[in-house]
This record gives C-alpha cells, structure tokens and sequence, in this order.
C-alpha cells in the first residue's frame, strides 16, 4: 500500500515524495487510504471498520511554501453528522468517507508541500481517534453549534414576539454570525455557529426572493419552521456522545 | 495516518494587489431539481489557484399541486447557489470557505381552511446551508505588502 500511494504521488507531481502511512498510528477500528482521482485530487480516504459509527472527523492539510519560508497554511475539512445533518449521515461500519485534498499550483505558490492527517475522530459511543487537542477541536464546535442553536431560538421567538420584519430579523442574524466569529478561538466555532444563523438568513432570503409567491412562508411561518427545525438539531446535539454541553476549552492548539 | 505530497517548484515574483483572492470556480454538472456540482476554485491575477475539488449541493423542484384556494401551482425549479467568503489576515495569508446554498426536499401538508380544505396541499420549502465543511486558514497566495 505504502509503494502503492508513493507511486501514485510521484506520477502526480514527478517529484520524490514521502509518505508516512508507516509513522502512522493504524487504529483498527478505521483504515486509511489515498489514491489519486483522474482529475489530479488526492483523495483521503476513511473507512469505518468498527460497530459504532463515525460522527465527527477532522482533516488537517498543511502547506509549507518555498516561496514564503516559515509560513504554512492549511486546509482543514470536517465531517459531522450532527452539525450537518441536513447533508451528512453517521459513517457506519464499512462504509467510506472520501476527503478531497486541494491542488494548488501558480508562479507564487510554486513548490508547496502538503502533509495531510486525520487528526481527529468521534464515534457515536463517545470514544475518539486522534490528538485530544483537536478531538476538542471538534467538540468545542459541537458546542458552538448547540450554544448557537439555542440562542438563535431566542432571537427567533423574540422577532416573533414582536412581529420584526424580514429585514430586521436577517440583520439580527448577521449581526449574531458576526458577533460568533470574532469571539471564535478556532475555526470549529466560527464555521459551526456561523452555519445557524447563515441558516437563518438564508432561508428568510429565499422566501423573499425565489420561487413560488404562494408557497413562499411568511416571516411567522418561517420562524416556526426555523425553531421546529432548529429545536430537532439541538436534541440530536445534546443526546450525542460526548455531550456538547460538558465540553470545556482545554488544550487549545493555535491552529 | 499522514500523507505528504509535493508540487513542482517554479517561482516569481508578483506586484502588490494584485493577489486578492477570488472565486475562479467552475460548474461541473447541472442535475435536475437544481443541483449543482462545482470545482470550487480560489484564483489571483497572477495565477495561483487553489483547487479545492469537487462539491455539490442540492436545489429544489416545487410546486406541480392544487392550494388551499384550488389554485394550481405551477412546477418551478430553485437553484443551489454558493458564496466565496475571503478574509485579508493583512500578512499576505488569507482565511477563505465557501456558503452553499440550497434545499432540502420541500414538505408537504394538507389544508386548515380554503375552498379546496379538503383536497388542496400546502408546500414548505427547506432551505438549508453548507458551511461547516472546509475552512482555509493562512493560505499564502504570494503578495508582497
């Protein structure tokens, strides 16, 4: 296998390339492979071999530029089936989740070098693969998501209160995504909040501006919708394991 | 498991300002019901891109069902759409991800009042959004500042 992804690479990029699938910690309960899909992507590939499912797994591509030495990027790429759920199912056992890795290529980037890793994963029965940093990576955006979902009920049951307008309500929404992203201290919060009220501005867009004028929901009738949806996402959060709630900020990586 | 890879070196140099990021993506394939599958690409003018791969998200298709008011609702189609979200560090490096728009399955009820009560249907639409899939952090794109 290890020859096998050293060789795709080399025909990839026609330079040496090392692959540490042999410094990698193999758990048992997933196995991992890349290959090379016909448009160029490596593909990361994560098959769950254990009985619990996979809900939640981070990816980590670091870039390191000759151009700017010193310096390094990365690619981060999420799975989670709790915080997407309207687009992700549990990974159960056998089956595959397939990451795409960028490309990147061009005169001031020229040279770069990745190294991609599953840094993190979390199984339905609360157990976990991979750097506890960054396990609580992922828990502290679970938490964020939660926090986030029952805040925006708040905000969505007061504009109904008061009957606010499509407009003042989206502001609102806006304004709680920005608020959620400064006070991030990783992207997980940033991206997991910032999906809710997104969520919440998006849809109040949509019934103001796309399809049918009869089956566009009123501001109310959009706002029960939200907090009837929102209100399931949360449940789903809080009976998941680790609970979201327990999570506490330790051991927070820079990046 | 970690995996390290490497792209072909050639460099220059590139002026000042004209490295701004910008969504240089490409539709890969329109699906029915307005599904789109796109190469989510971030370019700059002097030529640095950042193909993130393939992506895709849902739209809708609605309507084609009698109302509350007997009326019929002609079928229409809602495109999934995204939104290229880039943030200036100020160091040369910039934070970017993608919002993408779109639908989940419209849901479907029947009537509370209305001269068709007892046949007529009431649609809901789901619109849904994919943010919490990728994030780039300090991704240098070359400028000089």
């Amino acid at each position: 296998m290890k020859c096998k992804v050293q060789f795709l690479l080399l025909l990839l990029f026609g330079v040496a390339v090392h692959s540490a699938l042999a410094q990698s910690s193999q758990d048992p309960r997933m196995k991992m492979t890349t290959e090379t899909a016909p448009d160029g992507h490596v593909l990361f590939k994560v098959e769950n071999l254990s009985a619990q499912p996979i809900t939640a797994m981070v990816l980590q591509v670091t870039h390191s530029y000759p151009t700017n030495p010193g310096h390094s990027g990365q690619s981060l790429r999420y799975f989670d089936s709790l915080i997407n759920s309207d687009t992700e199912r549990d990974l159960l056992r056998y089956q595959t989740h397939t990451f795409t890795l960028p490309k990147i290529s061009g005169p001031n980037v020229a040279g770069v070098r990745s190294d991609a890793a599953l840094r993190a994963a979390i199984f339905a029965d609360g157990s976990s693969y991979g750097d506890p940093q960054w396990v609580n990576r992922l828990m502290l955006g679970r938490k964020a998501a939660s926090q986030s979902l029952e805040e925006a009920v708040k905000i969505l049951q007061a504009a109904k209160a008061s009957g606010a307008s499509r407009d003042v309500l989206t502001k609102q929404a806006e304004d709680a995504k920005s608020v959620k992203a400064k006070a991030a201290r990783v992207p997980e919060e940033k991206m997991a909040a910032g999906q809710v009220y997104e969520t919440i501005a998006w849809s109040l867009k949509s019934d103001a501006t796309a399809g049918s004028p009869s089956t566009s929901l009123s501001v109310t009738a959009r706002i029960d919708e939200l907090i009837s949806r929102f209100g399931r996402q949360q449940q789903r959060l809080l009976n998941s394991k680790p609970s979201p709630v327990a999570t506490s900020p330790v051991g927070l990586a820079a990046n | 498991m970690l995996v390290y890879f490497a792209s072909e070196a050639r460099i220059s140099s590139v002026s000042a300002g004209k490295c701004d990021p910008r969504d240089a993506s490409s539709v890969i394939a329109r699906f029915d019901c307005g599904r789109f599958e796109w190469e989510l690409v971030v370019a700059d003018e002097a030529g640095d891109t950042y193909d993130e791969g393939a992506y895709n998200q849902s739209g809708m298709c609605g309507g084609g069902y009698t109302d509350c008011s007997c009326d019929l609702v002609d079928a229409y189609t809602l495109d999934a759409s995204k939104d290229f979200v880039p943030t200036d560090n100020g160091d040369g490096t910039w934070n970017w991800y993608w919002d993408l728009y779109g639908y989940n399955q419209a849901t479907y009820g029947g009537c509370t009042s209305g001269t068709c009560e007892g046949t007529g249907e009431t649609e809901t639409q789901n619109p849904t959004v994919a943010m919490y899939q990728g994030f780039d952090q300090n991704e240098y794109i070359g400028c000089t500042y």
